[in-house]
């Protein structure tokens, strides 16, 4: 899935948070933003997923305007053909974790499901978590659960925020094995965002370095 | 032991004294009374006539407090729709005025929904001739969901608005709106949600005011008529468990689910621009619950306004009825004054164990009192040689205190469970005393829960009848007895003039309470993060400008 943002604008209040941003990414790419904390990283993929909507500018997936600011219709989150791995887990609390990892399966039938979940828990090195609830779940597993949660669908752009912030360091780079793995296997389209330069460069492809809200 | 602790302990047995002791020196009086005559112990198990109506209770505040509820959480959700960018604060804090209508006395909107009906039948759209049936169950069910309704959408509110953020984006990336709202929102929002129709099926079950004038029995009238025709406190009382037993184990339910319920929710629920697709079986529901709570608002102040406007003697009843008027903002002044040092000592014992249910249960039961039970309690405990205060005007207060001491001790309780940790953890470090720390930064910041547990008081007493009815010296009379008075004489204008003054004195309050939980409880727009749990489920940290709170 191509990527295409013109020129997009955010504030909050008084505080602008993204000034102008203008990026492309190409079907298939990996592409890591970088940049300090309150630099917009988080905001620009919230953008993108659908979750706030830009006061200027466009996002365009595939050629298509998904976000605009109004009247623009706005393309809904989950119509958009993304997954996402949020900055922290958002579990949700009342469901299991094989069902939060499940819950974006809607086209499949149950038992396809649950298979395609324990396999994206096998991934993440939490075989037979799948009847767990998230309070039973460490900080760095819970990670890893909404890891695989967005991992399991095969959606053909993957937002990646800080995905691996609270895994433990040996396990890193196993994680960092999985996703190559998958987006090898679905050819997805990747935005991976991370303070840490040598996580970015464990991804691979091109780096951005984002600063005050624009793509430097 | 220090003397805030001093202060906190006799605070607590104030709490327990009040709310448990006209129940508990009524139960003394119906023990005696059962040694004396043991034939009596017969008398707390339905007979073959109290049966139907004891269940016809049940079915009844069931019925309308689920109305109310479904109702509440399609107003809320339909209303989620309205929200565009910045407007979305504001929107919200609008729907809290709703809240204001909580105090509007259940047989004003009776008289109100009536009066119109009756003016509805006049225009022949029933026919010529032909009134529109407006009475028994049906009619007693409408007018107590409508009534009910401003305090379910706020329930809704704070049920629904709190789920976490960061949980409903994670579903709105994966499954459509509808789909979210069936399996995250609700199901997140679910004890808080049980936990208002609860409340609500306690406010219906125990109150007979509105169905008494539908000619409907509930089992909560047969309490005030089994004391009414003997005077015999402990038979009233002994004919009273059946309904004590069903709401004791509605409480039970409660405070199980209270800890989850009254948890600290995460701030910044609503995402500022968020503007959901519901499919559209849901969009008609919400429309046709929308519309139901515009009559809720509207019927009452035009129906009142045309009956009052069209009085020749709207001025001379109001003169006539100064003294009552005086009279109960002076009770429910005075109730809510006295509760709020008890409640807030409740509140903080509930704060220092929060996940127990038993704790949960004590402070709660007092909710499943009947009303005119309390009232004949108060009877028994003070109509004694060594508290001689029945008669005086220390009744009504303490019946006011009764009835709405439990309340505000959940209202301070989720007031003080909103308080940044921080805070207090730096006014521990810094202050010389614990009354200092109690009095620079705790009760400061419990200001909110403050104003809104006095109005929420203020308002519940100044509509209170059951148990005033019962303890009001001779000679006075609050404006709520004397409008009920007037109700079963027949809606006339005179009423609709009293009616309009109790409407705009509970607006005035309830204005002030809405106003103050909409401080503690409302959107807080896009300020996002706060820890939820193990999941760790939380809002945005990377942009300062999201981090917010």
């Amino acid at each position: 899935m191509n990527l295409q943002i013109t020129d997009l604008t955010f504030a909050r209040g008084d505080r602008t948070i993204l000034d102008g941003l203008s990026l492309t990414v190409a079907s298939g790419e990996r592409c890591v933003i970088l940049g300090p904390s309150g630099s917009g990283k988080t905001t620009l993929l919230r953008l993108i997923a659908g979750l706030e909507r830009p006061a200027g500018g466009e996002i365009r997936l595939d050629g298509t305007v998904v976000s605009a600011p109004p009247p623009a219709r706005m393309t809904p989150p989950h119509a958009r053909g993304i997954a996402m791995a949020l900055q922290f887990p958002a579990l949700w609390p009342h469901m299991t974790v094989l069902d939060n990892v499940t819950f974006g399966l809607a086209a499949h039938d149950r038992r396809g499901a649950q298979a395609i979940g324990e396999a994206r828990l096998a991934d993440v090195g939490l075989a037979g978590y799948g009847g767990r609830y998230p309070h039973q779940l460490s900080g760095g597993e819970a990670k890893r659960v909404a890891l695989a949660r967005a991992l399991a669908p095969d959606r053909p752009l993957l937002l990646l925020d800080e995905p691996l912030v609270h895994v433990e360091p040996a396990l890193r780079d196993t994680l960092l094995a999985v996703i190559d793995a998958r987006l090898r296997a679905s050819g997805a389209t990747v935005v991976y965002v991370t303070h840490d330069a040598a996580e970015g460069d464990g991804v691979g492809g091109r780096q951005v370095w984002m600063k005050d809200g624009r793509v430097q | 032991m220090t003397s805030a602790r001093i202060a906190k302990a006799g605070g607590l047995a104030a709490f327990f004294a009040l709310a448990y002791g006209p129940i508990v020196a009524l139960g003394w009086a119906a023990a005696r009374f059962v040694v004396r005559s043991p034939a009596a112990a017969a008398t707390m198990l339905p007979t073959m006539r109290t049966w139907p109506i004891l269940a016809r209770s049940v079915g009844f505040a069931a019925a309308v407090s689920a109305s109310a509820m479904v109702l509440g959480v399609l107003i809320v959700t339909g209303l989620w729709r309205l929200r565009r960018g910045a407007k979305a604060s504001r929107a919200s804090r609008a729907l809290w005025a709703v809240l204001a209508l909580a105090g509007v006395p259940p047989y004003v909107h009776a008289l109100a929904w009536t009066s119109t009906m009756t003016a509805v039948s006049a225009l022949g759209v029933a026919g010529a001739g032909r009134r529109i049936p407006f009475t028994g169950l049906y009619a007693a069910g409408w007018v107590s969901t409508l009534a009910l309704l401003p305090l379910a959408v706020a329930l809704a509110l704070v049920a629904l608005e709190h789920v976490p953020r960061t949980l409903r984006e994670a579903g709105q990336l994966e499954r459509p709106d509808g789909a979210v709202l069936r399996w995250i929102v609700l199901p997140l929002a679910a004890p808080t949600l049980l936990m208002g129709g609860a409340l609500l099926f306690l406010i219906t079950v125990l109150d007979y005011s509105v169905t008494s004038l539908y000619q409907v029995t509930l089992y909560a009238l047969e309490i005030f008529v089994a004391f009414s025709e003997k005077n015999e406190a402990a038979a009233a009382a002994l004919s009273a468990v059946p309904l004590m037993v069903v709401c004791a184990v509605v409480v039970a339910g409660m405070a199980r689910l209270m800890p989850r319920a009254m948890q600290a929710p995460e701030r910044g629920g609503m995402s500022p621009g968020w503007r959901p697709q519901w499919p559209a079986g849901l969009r008609r529901a919400q429309g046709i619950a929308l519309v139901v709570l515009a009559a809720a608002v509207i019927v009452p102040f035009v129906s009142l306004t045309r009956l009052a406007a069209v009085s020749p003697a709207a001025l001379e009843t109001l003169a006539k009825t100064t003294d009552e008027i005086v009279y109960s903002l002076a009770v429910a002044l005075s109730a809510c004054l006295v509760a709020l040092p008890p409640a807030l000592a409740a509140a903080l014992w509930l704060h220092d164990r929060p996940r127990s249910s038993v704790a949960w249960f004590a402070a709660c039961l007092p909710l499943a009192f009947p009303s005119s039970l309390i009232g004949i309690g108060l009877i028994t405990a003070f109509n004694t040689p060594v508290m001689p205060l029945h008669g005086t005007s220390a009744m009504p207060v303490l019946a006011g205190v009764a009835r709405v001491a439990p309340l505000l001790a959940l209202l301070l309780f989720a007031q003080r469970s909103r308080l940044d940790p921080a805070l207090l953890d730096a006014g521990r470090v810094f202050q010389t005393s614990p009354w200092h720390g109690a009095r620079r930064v705790l009760l400061p910041l419990m200001l909110p829960g403050f104003v809104a547990a006095a109005a929420v008081g203020f308002v519940l007493t100044l509509g209170e009848l059951g148990a005033t009815l019962i303890v009001a010296p001779p000679g006075r009379a609050t404006l709520t007895m004397r409008i009920y008075t007037y109700l079963h004489f027949g809606a006339s204008d005179s009423v609709a003039v009293l009616c309009l003054v109790l409407l705009l004195a509970a607006l005035a309050a309830g204005a002030v309470a809405a106003a103050a939980v909409g401080a503690m409880w409302g959107d807080k727009g896009d300020a996002g993060v706060a820890d939820v749990d193990g999941a760790g489920a939380v809002g945005d940290v990377d942009d300062a400008g999201q981090a917010g709170a």
